[in-house]
């Protein structure tokens, strides 16, 4: 295998053990925070069904074979039966994980979209007011509170105007609204970091080179400076995607009442749903670790130096 | 022979909080089709920068105060974005000094030189790359095809200076600046250099202006030196008559300091003092601080550069005087 397939499979077995760590520890955490039985059964049943039960979910024994066992499930694809809902948490996984996606891919395809012409007017820019209206608008999108945001647009657009419908899943003019309130702060963020990255980038000695060769401005900029900017960018519109997934959109689909993960992660922890919140940071964490796996591909084949 | 590149009057200063500094103080210069002309000065002299406006470079804090850059007696733009105006890169390019931090390094060393290919050839992506194989094979590197395909960072230092040449090379220019091009290598990669560009410029006839700090160089490459101190030409001429009978007092103290092989000297000096704050300049000759020949009239009044001999100007009141013992 070459040095690339090695550097590879190293990554791979470096995000299993991520996987594996996070997953001990929501294994561990869920069980301080409550106990299962005392919700699914009704008050009134006796100690004795309680023992059932518990015996029943695997509950009586210790935490390391309960892990053991948990583990065992999870190499094939067994993630339990949820509590709340009384059916297997694949089943619920499989049908809200592809609206998180949509959402998160949304999103974050139109923060992109965003964030590199205002970023690289910015740049071009430093202190006119192309780049004082940029760094203005993405301080705003960075610094505004999600769930703030996500309420004044729904406000504005739903409420006021009624372009828009306020919540829900749908068709796109449903995932307008939630990929907006996403999307803003991501595309500030992004924008900020390649304004700076392109004001450093512009100053460096291989671009008066290439205005030396007597290339057009336009593909000084758009070949020989993006790809120096991309790997930092890369870097970072990639947080935003994991910090998205693992975050924001609990926050985002809570707000929109959109079906993903994020909102059905915040209803199993309100019902003590501990295996449904298990499978779902179990998915998170894979999902982070691909994203970082990509990334780490991606910045190897942008930068050549880059020691695998 | 009518001049390809005609300098005329230029005046650079840099603008910094404590005030304006003139890095260039009126400089007038020309180079003729296949002509090398060597510009030395010491660090700060405002060599770099010159070139550096002549490619159409200079940008803020830099700004030009007066004079002209003039190709085949039309006026080029000398500030802004110049760089793309059919002359700079295409007629005439550039070779900067540190070749690694110069060239771009996420991209492959043949793209780099095929770029130049597609936009001032017109050649086609195959037609570029066949190009861009013979010219690194003119400039010496082996294994050609392979290299292209390489990024700068797996070049040795000699091996890239090369194939900055070959790309400043690739639109077929008639001038090309050399600035300080064998500064960031090893003495024995730097003579490889220097005959390398000798030996294409009498092959390809190209005209060269050749920006350096030493004088050993200028003696294995140009037909006519020029001498820059503090911003300002202090002696030209055709470089053996300079070599053998230096008319400025700067121009034999560089002599003086630089090692020679067919003269026995007890020891290698160096021209005592530094040169004058530029923010600070004195009245008189910028020199007479260190020239053992300044008298009253050095402090009071600035020489003009004039004619010393046939196609040989100095600035100083008592040119060919023997300054040193």
């Amino acid at each position: 295998m070459n040095e690339f397939g090695w550097f590879f499979v190293r990554r791979v077995l470096q995000g299993a053990v991520v996987v594996l760590g996070v997953t001990a520890l929501v294994f561990v955490f869920t069980r301080l925070i409550g106990d299962p039985v005392a919700i699914m059964l009704p008050l009134e049943a006796t100690e004795a069904e309680r023992a059932q039960l518990r015996a029943y979910l695997g509950l009586d024994r210790s935490l390391g074979l309960q892990f053991l066992e948990f583990l065992r499930q999870l190499t094939v694809l067994e993630f339990g039966d949820s509590f709340w809902q009384r059916r297997p948490n694949v089943e619920i996984i499989v049908e809200r994980l592809p609206w998180t996606l949509l959402l998160v891919g949304a999103s974050m395809t139109l923060a992109v979209v965003l964030a590199l012409p205002l970023g690289t007017i910015a740049a071009l820019y430093p202190g006119r007011l192309p780049d004082r209206l940029t760094s203005f608008l993405s301080l705003a999108g960075l610094s505004i509170p999600l769930f703030w945001l996500g309420l004044m647009l729904i406000f504005l657009f739903a409420a006021k105007l009624q372009w828009l419908p306020s919540s829900g899943p749908g068709g796109l003019a449903h995932l307008v609204l939630p990929s907006v309130t996403l999307a803003l702060p991501a595309a500030g963020r992004i924008a900020m970091l390649l304004r700076s990255t392109l004001i450093d980038e512009l100053n460096a000695p291989y671009v008066r080179t290439a205005i030396a060769k007597g290339l057009p401005a336009r593909r000084v900029i758009t070949v020989h400076t993006f790809i120096n900017a991309a790997v930092p960018v890369l870097t970072m519109i990639g947080w935003e995607v994991t910090r998205a997934l693992a975050g924001y959109t609990i926050v985002v689909e809570t707000v929109f009442a959109w079906p993903g993960l994020g909102l059905v992660a915040v209803q199993a922890i309100q019902r003590d749903d501990l295996v449904l919140v298990q499978a779902i940071v179990f998915v998170v964490a894979i999902l982070v670790v691909a994203v970082n796996l990509l990334l780490d591909v991606a910045h190897r084949l942008i930068d050549p130096r880059v020691k695998l | 022979m009518s001049a390809l590149l005609t300098i005329e009057d230029l005046a650079i200063e840099f603008v910094t909080r404590r005030g304006n500094v003139p890095a260039v103080r009126g400089v007038s210069l020309h180079v003729t089709p296949g002509e090398s002309l060597g510009l030395v000065g010491e660090s700060g002299s405002g060599k770099s920068v010159l070139a550096h406006t002549v490619m159409g470079l200079l940008r803020l804090p830099g700004r030009v105060r007066r004079g002209q850059v003039r190709w085949k007696g039309e006026a080029l733009s000398i500030e802004g974005h110049a760089g793309n105006d059919g002359v700079r890169g295409r007629q005439m390019s550039i070779v900067f000094q540190d070749a690694l931090a110069a060239l771009n390094p996420l991209l492959t060393v043949g793209r780099q030189i095929e770029e130049v290919l597609e936009q001032h050839r017109n050649l086609s992506r195959s037609a570029a790359r066949e190009r861009a194989t013979e010219l690194l094979t003119l400039v010496g590197i082996p294994d050609p095809a392979l290299r292209l395909r390489g990024y700068p960072h797996e070049f040795s230092g000699g091996m890239r200076q090369r194939a900055m040449i070959a790309m400043a090379l690739a639109a077929e220019p008639q001038l090309l600046i050399a600035d300080e091009p064998t500064t960031a290598l090893d003495v024995t990669i730097q003579a490889q250099i220097i005959y390398l560009l000798r030996d294409l410029q009498a092959r390809l006839g190209l005209a060269m202006l050749f920006i350096t700090h030493d004088l050993g160089v200028i003696a294995a490459m140009c037909d006519r030196l020029a001498v820059i101190y503090a911003g300002r030409i202090v002696e030209s001429g055709p470089a053996s008559e300079v070599f053998a009978r230096p008319a400025h007092p700067y121009t034999m103290g560089l002599l003086r300091s630089t090692p020679r092989l067919d003269t026995d000297r007890e020891r290698l000096t160096s021209v005592d003092g530094s040169p004058p704050e530029l923010l600070d300049l004195p009245v008189g000759c910028a020199f007479a601080l260190r020239c053992p020949l300044a008298d009253a009239r050095c402090r009071a009044e600035d020489p003009r550069l004039n004619d010393v001999a046939t196609g040989r100007t100095a600035a100083c009141f008592r040119p060919f005087t023997p300054a040193w013992p």
